[in-house]
C-alpha cells in the first residue's frame, strides 16, 4: 500500500533537521544567547516581526506559531532542491503545497468566522459595501471566486510552479552542459557547454533566493488573508 | 510593533497586489464560464462569452475601486514609498 519515494525521504530528512537544530537551539537557552541559540532566535524573530507582528498586529500571538511552523517547513522543503544528493524540492510535488494551502484556507476562514460569526463574515467577504443593491447580483459571485477558490488555489498554484519550474531550469542548463562538454564531439560547442554551466551556477544561487522568497510570501499571505478576516473595519 | 518601517509598504503591497490580481481574473472568469456554458445551450457562440467576459471584467474593476480605490488615502499616508 504504502511506498517510501524519494520525496518522502527527503521530507523525513529535513523534518528531523527542523528539529534536531531548533532542539539543539532551545534545549539550554540562555538569557544571554551565544552560538546556535543566537541563530535560532534570529530565525524565529524574522517571522515573528517582520509577518506575524507587521501584518497581524495585535493578533499575532495567536497565529504566530502557526506562521513559523509554516515558514520554515516551506523553507527547508524547498531548499532540497538545490542540496547535494536530494536535487529536488519536496515542495515540488503538488500535494505538499495543497496540504498547506488546505491549511491557511481552513485557518483564515476559521478565524473570520470565530471573530464575526457566519453571518458577520459572509457579509463582510461577499458584499463590499456601498455598493447599490441590484449590482450585489453580478459583484457577489466574483467575490465568492475569488475569497473562497482563488486563495487557497493561487497559493498552492504559486509555490508548486516555481519549484518545478527551479528544478526544471537547473536540469536544462547541467544537462546541456554535461552534453555539449562530455557528450558531444562537436568543438563547436564546447563554449557554449560553459556558458551553460555558468548559467547552471547562476540559477542554483537564484534558487536560495526562490526557496527563502516563496516560503515569506506564503506565510506573508496566509498572515494577510488572516489579518483581512479577523480585522474590526469593514 | 513596526521596528522597520521600511518592511511595512511592502507587505501591505504586497497582500494587496495579489487580492486585486485575484479580483480581476476571477470577474471575467466566473462570467465568462457562464457565458460559454450559455453560448453552448443556445448555440450563440460566442456572443455570450465575450459579453461575460466584458461584464466580469466590468466588475471586477469596480470591485477593486469600491475596495480598495476609496481607501486611496490611507495607503497614500502610510503606504507608498
Amino acid at each position: 500500500m504504502f511506498a517510501m519515494t524519494r520525496i518522502n525521504l527527503i521530507m523525513l530528512v529535513m523534518t528531523t533537521i527542523l528539529f534536531v537544530f531548533f532542539f539543539m537551539a532551545f534545549r539550554k537557552p540562555q538569557v544571554v544567547p551565544t552560538g546556535i541559540q543566537n541563530l535560532g532566535e534570529m530565525f524565529l524573530d524574522f517571522v515573528r516581526v517582520h509577518i506575524s507582528e507587521e501584518v497581524l498586529g495585535h493578533h499575532a500571538k495567536r497565529f504566530n506559531l502557526l506562521l513559523t511552523t509554516m515558514f520554515f517547513m516551506i523553507f527547508a522543503f524547498n531548499i532540497t532542491g538545490i542540496l547535494p544528493l536530494m536535487h529536488i524540492a519536496a515542495s515540488s510535488v503538488v500535494a505538499v503545497p495543497l496540504i498547506l494551502g488546505v491549511a491557511s484556507y481552513l485557518v483564515f476562514n476559521y478565524a473570520g468566522i470565530k471573530q464575526h460569526g457566519v453571518k458577520g463574515y459572509l457579509q463582510m467577504n461577499l458584499f463590499p459595501p456601498g455598493v447599490p443593491i441590484p449590482l450585489y447580483l453580478l459583484v457577489t459571485p466574483i467575490e465568492a471566486v475569488s475569497t473562497f477558490i482563488f486563495r487557497p488555489a493561487t497559493l498552492t498554484i504559486r509555490l508548486v510552479a516555481n519549484m518545478i519550474a527551479g528544478h526544471m531550469l537547473l536540469v536544462l542548463f547541467y544537462g546541456g552542459a554535461n552534453y555539449m562538454l562530455f557528450i558531444s564531439d562537436s568543438l563547436f560547442l564546447k563554449p557554449f557547454g560553459v556558458f551553460s554551466y555558468m548559467a547552471g551556477f547562476a540559477f542554483t544561487l537564484f534558487e536560495i533566493l526562490v526557496a527563502f522568497l516563496q516560503a515569506y510570501i506564503f506565510t506573508l499571505l496566509t498572515a494577510v488573508y488572516i489579518s483581512g478576516a479577523v480585522s474590526e473595519e469593514h | 510593533m513596526a521596528s522597520d518601517p521600511k518592511i511595512k509598504p511592502l507587505s501591505k503591497g504586497e497582500g494587496l497586489v495579489w487580492s486585486v490580481i485575484g479580483t480581476l481574473v476571477s470577474g471575467p472568469l466566473v462570467w465568462g464560464l457562464l457565458g460559454a456554458f450559455l453560448d453552448r445551450k443556445f448555440e450563440t457562440e460566442p456572443i455570450y462569452l465575450v459579453s461575460g467576459l466584458i461584464l466580469g471584467f466590468v466588475m471586477s474593476m469596480y470591485i477593486v475601486y469600491v475596495r480598495y480605490g476609496r481607501e486611496e488615502i490611507d495607503i497614500k499616508n502610510g503606504g507608498q514609498s
